[in-house]
C-alpha cells in the first residue's frame, strides 16, 4: 500500500493515458486478489458455514472479509482507515474506508450466528459503525454518543450481537457522517437464512450506491457537496471499471442493492421483469413481491432484485441519465445546434488548441477522447466511454452489463465476450436514405431564433432599445 | 600712497598677461561633450552653423530606431542643443571681454600742477590702476564661471537625454500594450461572435447576449484609447527627437528586458557626489564666490570691488550668470556693503549646495528602492503571474476538451492572460523609468546599461504561443 501512495501522482498520469478501449479488460479483473494477507490472519471460512446449500455473495469490484471462530462466536475484525483507492484507470483519490478498500469488505454470515466486530480506528479523527437495519441491543446500534462513547483514534472496540434476521444490510459510520459517508466509509452485511433459501439463488451479487465529489483535477473526494456531485458509483466504481454480472441461461439471479449516497437511484435492468423480494426491512412475504423492470433504490434503503437469467448482453443501470455521465459541467454554454463555421477557426487563431465540440450532440466526445484528439484535466474520467460489439457505449457512472450465457458454467465468473445474437434477432439497417419510407408526422419543423433587429441611436436620444 | 605703490607693482606683473588668449571655444565644447558621452553614451553634435542645416536635413536613422539612435537624434536635431550652444558661446563672449584690460582712456591727462589738479590726475590713474589691479582675479574668476556653465550646459544635455530615455520606454511600453489590448479586444470580439450564433441557435437569450455584446464594445473602447496614448507618446518622443510625428519613423516594438546586473547599491552615492554636474556646478559657485569675496575684501580700499554674480530668469527657466566686477573709488564707502553682499551670495551658494546634496541622497536611496522594487514586480509577472495565467488557458483548454467548461470561459482564460502579459510590460516599462530616474540621480550610467539587453517577447509572439506554453 506505501508503495502505492509514494507512486500515486505517476501513477494517475499513468493511468488517465490509456485509452478507454484499455480500461474494459483492467476493469473486468476481479480485485480480490489484490490484498496480500498478512500472516496470522484469519483462515476464510466459507461464509455460510453452518448453513448448507447457501450461495455465498459476489461484490462487485469488492470482497467478503474472512472472519475466524473464537468459540462458536465469529469474530471479525474491521479496520477504518484512509486508503487510496481507484474509481476507474486515470482516477484515483484518497478515500476513507475500512481494511483497505471502499466499499469496506461485505461481511456475511448467517442467521442464529453470534458475531463479534472489532473495529479498530486509524482514522485522524473518531468514529463509530451502526450495523443499518439490524436487530440488536440498543449500545450494540453504534451511534456516536447516543448508543456508545466514539471510537477515538488509535482505539479499538468490539461489537456483539447475536443475527436474530437475514437480509440484505448495511454498515457504515455514525460519527461525523456527512464527512465519513462521502469519503467512502461504508459496507454490505449480509445475511443468509439459517434453514436454507426457500429457493435457491445461483448467483448472489451486491453493491452499494455512492455519489462523489471528487472535482476534476482533485485527489480528494469534496464532503461540502450536496448535489452536484461528479462521481456516481456501483461499489465505489464508475463504468467501465464496474465488473459486468454474468450468469448461466436459466439460472436465478439476486442483485443486491443498497443506497448510502445522496439521490434516489431508478435501478433498471434490461432483458427481464424481476421481483423485488426484500429490503433492509428484511424478505418479504411472497405475496407482496412486486413485479419491476426499475426499482427505485432511496437513500439509506436496499433491495433485493431476483429473476430467472434470459441469454444476451443487457444493461444495468441507474435511469437518472446523468448518473450514467462521468465527470461533465452543469453550467457550460449549450453547443447543441450552434453553427460556428468560420468562427472556429478565428478561436483557434488564438487558442490553437481549441477544438470546438457538441453541435451536433456530445457523442463525438467520446470519439475524440478515446482517440487521444484531446486531453482532459489530470485525474479526471471522460465524460462518457466505453466500447461494446457494436460500437461505442457512451456511458459512464452507474452503469454495468448482465451477461447471460447458456454456456456460462455454474460457479465460473470469468467474463465472456460479447453476446453473439441468433440469426434474425439482431437489429439491421434497412436504408441510409433520410427520406426512407413514409412515416406519419406531426408537429412543425424547428424554427430559427426571431432575427435581432439592430437599432441605430443618435447623440441627441441616447435611448437604447424597442 | 600705499595703495598706489602696490597698485604699481601689480600692474607691472599684470600688464605682461593682458593681452593672452582665452580657452577657444572648442575645446569647451569638446569638453561639454565629452562630459555628456561619459554619462549617456552620446555627444550633441554641435557646429556653429548647424542649427538651421539640421532642422533641413533628412534625419539620418536606422530604422527601426532604437534607443541609442534616438539620443544621437536628439543631440542633432532637438532646437534645445543648439540653444545650450548659444549660451555657450555668448558666454564665451563674456569671457572674452572680461580676460582683456579695458582700452586706454583718452580723458586721462597730466594737468598743470599749479592749477591743482593733482587729485584728477591720481583719479585717472587710479581708474586705469583699478582695471589692471583686477585683471587677474577678473580673469581668474571669468575662467571658473565659464567652466561652471559648461558644466550646467552638460547637466542639461544629460537631462535632456534622461528625458528622451524616459519618453522612450513610455512609448514602447505604449506600444506594447496597445498591440494586448488590440489582443483583447480580438478574443471578445470573438466571443460576441460566438454569443451571435449561440443566440441564433436559441441557445442563450438577449440578456447573455447583450453582456457579449458590451463586453466587445467596451474592450474594443480600450483598445482604441491605448492606441491613442502610443500615438501621443510618439508625439511627445518626435518632439524631443527633432522629427515630425507624421512622418515613416519606426521605434523598435519591444521594451528591452530588464538585465541581470545587481545594483550595487553602497557604490551608487559616491558615484552621484562625483559625477552629478549640476553638483559639480554648485561647487564651483561656492568657490568662486569664496575667490570673490577675498577679492572683494583685499580691494575694498581701493573702490569697493564687487566680484560677484548677476543671474537672472530667462523665461524658458534658464539662469543666465555673469561675473561682475564693479569697482569704485572708496570716498565715502570703502567697500562694506559690497562684502557684505559678497558674503550673503556666498552663505546662499552654500545653503544651495548642501541642500542638493542632500537632494542627491535622497534621489539616490529612493531610485535605489524604486528600481529594486520595480525589478522585484517584474520579475514576479515572469515568474510566476504571467506563467500561472498561461497555464490556466491550458488547464482550462482541458476542462473544456472534457466538456467541463465551454468556449466563453476559455477565451475569457485567454483574455486573462493578455490583462496578465499587458500587467507585465506595464511593470517592465515602470521598471525602466525608474532605472532612468535613478540614472538622473546618479548623474551616470548604471551597472548593466552596458549589456547588450535581451528583448520582451512580442506581441505577435504571444498571440500565437500554444496553450500551456510556458513564457
Ligand atoms: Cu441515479
Amino acid at each position: 500500500m506505501n508503495i502505492t501512495r509514494r507512486n500515486w501522482f505517476r501513477w494517475a498520469g499513468a493511468s488517465s493515458l490509456l485509452p478507454l478501449a484499455a480500461l474494459a479488460e483492467r476493469a473486468t479483473a476481479q480485485d480480490h486478489d489484490i490484498h496480500a494477507e498478512p500472516t496470522g490472519a484469519p483462515r476464510m471460512t466459507p461464509p455460510t458455514s453452518g448453513a448448507p446449500g447457501l450461495t455465498p455473495v459476489r461484490t462487485l469490484n469488492g470482497w467478503t472479509l474472512p472472519h475466524r471462530m473464537i468459540g462458536s462466536v465469529k469474530e471479525f475484525h474491521l479496520v477504518a482507515e484512509e486508503v487510496e483507492h481507484e474509481f476507474a484507470p486515470g482516477s484515483r483519490a484518497k478515500c476513507w474506508g475500512y481494511n483497505g478498500t471502499t466499499p469496506g469488505p461485505t461481511i456475511e454470515a448467517v442467521e442464529g450466528d453470534r458475531v463479534r466486530i472489532l473495529v479498530t480506528n486509524r482514522l485522524p479523527e473518531h468514529t463509530t459503525i451502526h450495523w443499518h437495519g439490524i436487530l440488536l441491543p440498543s449500545g450494540m446500534d453504534g451511534v456516536g454518543g447516543l448508543s456508545q462513547p466514539h471510537i477515538a483514534p488509535g482505539e479499538t472496540y468490539a461489537y456483539e450481537f447475536t443475527l436474530r434476521q437475514n437480509g440484505t444490510h448495511m454498515y457504515h459510520p455514525h460519527a461525523d457522517e456527512m464527512v465519513q459517508l462521502a469519503v467512502g466509509m461504508m459496507g454490505m452485511f449480509i445475511i443468509h437464512p439459517r434453514g436454507g433459501e426457500p429457493q435457491r439463488i445461483d448467483r448472489d451479487y451486491a453493491f452499494l450506491l455512492h455519489n462523489w465529489a471528487l472535482h476534476p483535477g482533485t485527489y480528494r473526494p469534496d464532503p461540502a457537496i450536496m448535489q452536484e456531485f461528479d462521481l456516481w458509483t456501483f461499489n465505489s466504481k464508475v463504468f467501465p471499471a464496474i465488473e459486468p454480472l454474468l450468469a448461466r441461461t436459466g439460472e436465478r439471479v439476486r442483485i443486491r442493492v443498497g443506497n448510502l449516497s445522496m439521490w434516489n437511484h431508478p435501478i433498471h435492468l434490461h432483458g427481464v421483469q424481476f421481483h423485488v423480494t426484500g429490503g433492509d426491512g428484511g424478505r418479504w412475504p411472497r405475496s407482496l413481491w412486486r413485479s419491476e423492470a426499475t426499482e427505485t433504490i432511496a437513500v439509506g434503503q436496499t433491495r433485493d432484485l431476483e429473476f430467472v437469467a434470459v441469454p444476451g448482453d443487457w444493461a444495468l443501470h441507474c435511469h437518472m441519465s446523468h448518473h450514467t455521465m462521468n465527470a461533465m459541467g452543469h453550467t457550460v454554454a449549450n453547443p447543441l445546434g450552434v453553427k460556428r463555421g468560420e468562427l472556429d477557426e478565428a478561436v483557434r487563431r488564438m487558442l490553437p488548441g481549441y477544438m470546438s465540440m457538441g453541435e451536433a450532440g456530445m457523442a463525438e466526445h467520446q470519439e475524440h477522447a478515446d482517440m487521444g484528439h484531446i486531453q482532459g484535466p489530470e485525474n479526471t474520467l471522460q465524460m462518457l466511454g466505453g466500447q461494446g460489439a457494436f460500437g461505442n457505449l457512451e456511458m459512464g457512472g452507474m452503469f454495468t452489463v448482465v451477461k447471460v450465457r447458456d454456456d456460462q458454467a455454474p460457479g465460473d465468473y470469468r467474463e465472456p465476450d460479447w453476446y453473439l445474437n441468433p440469426r434474425g434477432t439482431l437489429a439491421q439497417r434497412v436504408s441510409n436514405d433520410a427520406d426512407f419510407g413514409a412515416p406519419v408526422r406531426r408537429g412543425h419543423k424547428a424554427q430559427s431564433v426571431p432575427p435581432l433587429e439592430s437599432m441605430s441611436v443618435d447623440h441627441l436620444k441616447m435611448k437604447y432599445g424597442s | 600712497m600705499k595703495i598706489l605703490i602696490r597698485a604699481a607693482v601689480l600692474t607691472a606683473a599684470l600688464v605682461s598677461g593682458a593681452g593672452c588668449a582665452v580657452v577657444p571655444i572648442d575645446r569647451a565644447t569638446d569638453n561639454v561633450a565629452k562630459r555628456v558621452d561619459e554619462r549617456v553614451g552620446a555627444a550633441p553634435q554641435w557646429a556653429p552653423d548647424t542649427g538651421e542645416a539640421n532642422a533641413e536635413a533628412a534625419p539620418q536613422f536606422e530604422t527601426p530606431m532604437t534607443l541609442s539612435a534616438a539620443l544621437k537624434l536628439a543631440f542633432t536635431r532637438n532646437p534645445g542643443i543648439h540653444r545650450l550652444y548659444a549660451r555657450l558661446g555668448s558666454a564665451h563672449a563674456d569671457l572674452q571681454e572680461a580676460a582683456r584690460i579695458a582700452n586706454p582712456t583718452l580723458s586721462f591727462a597730466w594737468l598743470d600742477p599749479s592749477n591743482g589738479g593733482r587729485d584728477q590726475t591720481k583719479q585717472g590713474i587710479s581708474a586705469t590702476f583699478a582695471d589692471l589691479l583686477l585683471l587677474s582675479s577678473r580673469r581668474r574668476l571669468s575662467t571658473a564661471e565659464f567652466r561652471r556653465l559648461e558644466l550646467t550646459v552638460a547637466a542639461d544635455l544629460v537631462a535632456l537625454a534622461r528625458e528622451v530615455e524616459a519618453t522612450w520606454y513610455a512609448h514602447l511600453g505604449a506600444l506594447q500594450i496597445a498591440a494586448m489590448r488590440d489582443a483583447v479586444a480580438q478574443a471578445a470580439e470573438n466571443e460576441a461572435a460566438l454569443a451571435q450564433r449561440y443566440y441564433e441557435a436559441g441557445n442563450i437569450n438577449r440578456l447573455q447576449l447583450d453582456l457579449q455584446t458590451a463586453a466587445a464594445a467596451r474592450a474594443r473602447i480600450d483598445a482604441l484609447r491605448a492606441q491613442s496614448n502610443a500615438a501621443a507618446s510618439r508625439a511627445g518622443l518626435a518632439r524631443l527627437l527633432g522629427l515630425r510625428a507624421d512622418a515613416a519613423w519606426q521605434t523598435i516594438d519591444r521594451l528591452p528586458a530588464p538585465p541581470e546586473v545587481p545594483l550595487p547599491g553602497d557604490k551608487l552615492l559616491p558615484q552621484a557626489l562625483n559625477q552629478r554636474l549640476d553638483l559639480a556646478a554648485v561647487r564651483d559657485e561656492v568657490s568662486i564666490l569664496e575667490d570673490s569675496l577675498g577679492v572683494t575684501k583685499n580691494w575694498r580700499l581701493l573702490g569697493s570691488v564687487e566680484a560677484g554674480y548677476e543671474s537672472e530668469r530667462e523665461p524658458d527657466g534658464s539662469k543666465l550668470r555673469g561675473p561682475k566686477l564693479i569697482f569704485e573709488l572708496p570716498l565715502f564707502n570703502q567697500g562694506q556693503g559690497a562684502v557684505e553682499r559678497a558674503e550673503a551670495r556666498l552663505l546662499d551658494a552654500r545653503a544651495r549646495r548642501d541642500a542638493l546634496v542632500r537632494d542627491v541622497e535622497n534621489e539616490v536611496s529612493t531610485g535605489i528602492e524604486r528600481v529594486t522594487i520595480a525589478r522585484d514586480i517584474t520579475d514576479r509577472y515572469r515568474d510566476s503571474l504571467v506563467p500561472s495565467a498561461a497555464s490556466a488557458v491550458a488547464r482550462r483548454q482541458e476542462r473544456v476538451n472534457f466538456m467541463l467548461d465551454g468556449v466563453f470561459e476559455l477565451i475569457r482564460a485567454k483574455r486573462d492572460e493578455y490583462e496578465a502579459w499587458q500587467a507585465y510590460f506595464e511593470s517592465v516599462r515602470d521598471y525602466w523609468i525608474a532605472r532612468t530616474a535613478l540614472r538622473a540621480a546618479v548623474g551616470g550610467s548604471l551597472p548593466g546599461d552596458e549589456e547588450a539587453g535581451a528583448s520582451t517577447i512580442g506581441v505577435d509572439e504571444i498571440e500565437h504561443m500554444d496553450q500551456g506554453e510556458q513564457p
